[in-house]
């Protein structure tokens, strides 16, 4: 009787002990992957059709506001081609919304430097980001190359003076001042 | 003390000569010195002590396994429950928040060109404790297909290649011990509507599971604990339930020890109804009997007695003149004249020696004390048997011990009656004081007595050999001498001496004066 008692407490013990803790398994299916269920509000962007601006339409994402931006610097879906529709920002160029302030001033970072755009591209920038909640005027923001010179060397023709860089950098923008280029 | 009963029966008839009237000798003496071996043994029986295969070890060691294996089999079911249970519940509450997390930051329609914001998006909204991230758009051909699935680096974990084979077709989740310690990893792919040319989405995640680690750790201490507790519990009830039982036990031990020292009158209490109170009641119904019966023999013993010491008074009176007639006949010089004569005289020694013994038996000898020269003692004895010029008496003349004299004579005159007529000359008497008393042996230069009468040789009646039922002696003598001895509170021993004479040695105390009493 104890001799028994103790040959299944031996028994057990190791059985016991040997289980303990976590142990590793197989990998286990746990159903389909995840089915995206998630259908933001349509972010509205500003095409450009016959050097007119268009409004239109892009799916977006979730706590992406200003993901308008990012998308002007894609070519157009095909949907869009289709209609004639085509973006005059660069491709290799980078739109990031950086900040708004309490005025609704929307700051929007370019990573190209001495932006010297046409005026449809600036307004498909400006009324895509005024098209965001809260925006009222935009302001983009760029770096601007000040060269210095000695007083002795001719002044580059090509560059523009830089008076008038520093204006254009520090101006503000709303989508109305780009009415005469919206397509009716 | 008397000497051991003879246990064994004695051989007929040769030198034993059996009376009709043998008392029985042993209740006389009781209770009896020879003691039995377990009353020795038993003594330490009171103390609680634990005997390496005693009832108490081995109930302690049933109740301690049984309480340990239920606790461990008990311990072991609810550990494999909770365990389940626990790393299901973390489980499910990680599969659910990583389907609910990608599912939410994937849309349906996904824009172009955001594979990696959504990443991103995944990556933030699962970051949190103990939990690494490895999302990234794969290229479309993966998902589904034979080619290798991308290198995940090293530091989210042990991926396995078959683990991200099936993530890329569905949800899975491995566990996996790494560096000690376990991690659960969930994987999956979100692949939007338009699967054409939305890129899908590979999450990986690794969970560390220390946390449920250290809570399994605190429920296994817990459990064991527990268990320490469970088997002190049984220990403890072991020992009360033995203490239940062995307290009956030993006091059926005791009360038979002491029935079987002659306390007839021992009794076990008969509470309880189990079977240990039939056991005691069996007992008690025994020491009952045991007691009637023990009484029935002491009756007829003292009956029996009383019946000699009658009968030897009796017949005194009638053989006291008997013997003067028959001297007075002897003296005509008639042969037969003289036989009857002889014969009378040793039946009314023997009626006397038969008066002595009943007053030992029935304890009405006592001591009649006196501050006894024993030179001069031994002197008269010799003198009065006219034994003088055969016995050699060597001792101190001036010994003084308080005895009872006329006892003292009797003891001295019946060893060494004993010695002149089975013995051979030269017979030695030597006293000496010893212990607080006096030392006297008697020697004689015989043939000294068998072995196997030498421990019998006090008893009643006995005779060392087949001569001597012919003798005078009326076999009492050595046995009134003994009794003489013990009413001293001394001692009387017969040994073989080395030559082969008998040696009998007498040790009498001196008695105090409160003694004289």
């Amino acid at each position: 009787m104890r001799r028994l008692a103790a040959a299944a407490v031996a028994a057990l013990l190791p059985a016991l002990l040997a289980g303990c803790g976590v142990r590793a398994t197989e990998v286990v299916g746990a159903g389909d992957g995840p089915r995206p269920t998630g259908q933001p509000n349509e972010v509205p962007i500003y095409l450009v059709k016959d050097g007119k601006l268009v409004r239109t339409g892009r799916s977006g994402l979730l706590n992406e506001p200003y993901l308008g931006l990012q998308q002007l610097t894609i070519p157009p879906l095909s949907t869009e081609s289709s209609q004639g529709l085509v973006t005059t920002v660069p491709r290799s160029v980078g739109l990031s919304a950086a900040f708004l302030d309490g005025a609704g001033v929307l700051t929007v970072h370019i990573d190209q430097a001495d932006v010297n755009w046409p005026r449809v591209t600036i307004g498909q920038v400006v009324c895509t980001a005024n098209a965001a909640p809260n925006v009222k005027e935009v302001r983009l923001d760029y770096p601007v190359t000040i060269t210095s010179r000695k007083s002795s060397e001719p002044t580059p023709p090509a560059t523009r003076p830089l008076a008038q860089q520093l204006k254009q950098a520090a101006a503000r923008y709303n989508c109305g001042q780009f009415a005469d280029l919206m397509a009716r | 003390m008397t000497p051991d009963p003879p246990r064994r029966p004695p051989p007929p008839g040769r030198w034993m000569r059996r009376p009709a009237l043998r008392p029985l000798s042993w209740p006389l003496s009781w209770p009896p010195s020879w003691s039995p071996s377990w009353r020795t043994s038993g003594q330490g029986n009171r103390h609680v002590r634990l005997r390496p295969m005693g009832l108490r070890t081995r109930l302690t060691a049933a109740f301690l396994a049984v309480a340990l294996l239920a606790a461990l089999v008990a311990s072991g079911i609810s550990y494999v429950l909770v365990r389940r249970a626990l790393l299901q519940r973390s489980q499910d509450a990680q599969l659910i928040e990583f389907r609910q997390v990608v599912q939410r930051s994937v849309p349906v329609d996904r824009p172009p060109g955001t594979g990696r914001m959504v990443a991103a998006q995944i990556n933030s909204g699962l970051e949190g404790r103990g939990r690494t991230i490895w999302a990234q758009p794969v290229s479309m051909d993966l998902v589904g297909g034979d080619r290798r699935p991308p290198r995940i680096p090293s530091a989210i974990g042990p991926v396995s290649e078959t683990f991200l084979r099936r993530a890329l077709s569905g949800m899975v989740f491995q566990r996996v011990r790494h560096h000690g310690h376990a991690y659960l990893l969930v994987g999956g792919t979100a692949v939007g509507r338009e699967a054409g040319t939305d890129a899908p989405i590979l999450v990986v995640m690794t969970v560390s599971l220390r946390h449920e680690e250290q809570e399994l750790a605190s429920f296994t201490r817990a459990l064991m604990i527990a268990d320490g507790l469970a088997v002190l519990a049984a220990v403890a009830m072991a020992l009360a339930a033995t203490r239940g039982v062995l307290r009956p036990v030993r006091g059926l031990g005791r009360a038979a020890r002491a029935l079987g020292a002659g306390d007839f009158s021992t009794r076990v209490s008969e509470r309880g109804r189990d079977e240990l109170t039939d056991l005691a009641r069996t007992f008690n119904r025994t020491a009952e009997a045991l007691e009637r019966m023990v009484g029935e023999l002491r009756a007829k013993d003292a009956a029996s007695r009383r019946f000699v010491a009658d009968v030897s008074h009796e017949l005194r009176t009638p053989l006291t003149s008997m013997v003067a007639m028959a001297e007075v006949l002897a003296d005509d010089g008639d042969q037969a004249a003289r036989l009857v004569a002889s014969e009378t005289r040793r039946l009314g020694d023997l009626v006397e020696h038969l008066i002595e013994i009943s007053r030992f038996d029935a304890g009405a000898a006592s001591l009649v004390l006196d501050d006894v020269l024993l030179a001069d003692a031994v002197a008269a004895t010799l003198d009065a048997r006219g034994w003088t010029g055969e016995a050699a008496v060597t001792g101190p003349d001036d010994l003084v011990v308080r005895l009872d004299p006329r006892r003292l004579d009797v003891i001295v005159a019946n060893l060494v009656g004993n010695a002149v007529r089975h013995g051979k000359p030269p017979i030695t008497i030597a006293y000496r004081p010893e212990r607080d008393g006096v030392e006297l042996t008697v020697t004689d230069n015989g043939p000294g007595i068998p072995e196997d009468v030498l421990p019998l040789v006090f008893n009643r009646f006995v005779k060392a050999e087949e001569a001597r039922s012919r003798s005078d002696g009326s076999g009492l003598g050595l046995s009134i001498a003994r009794e003489n001895a013990v009413l001293h509170g001394g001692t009387l021993d017969v040994s073989n001496g080395p030559e082969g004479g008998a040696v009998f040695t007498l040790w009498l105390p001196s008695a105090t004066e409160e003694e004289a009493e």
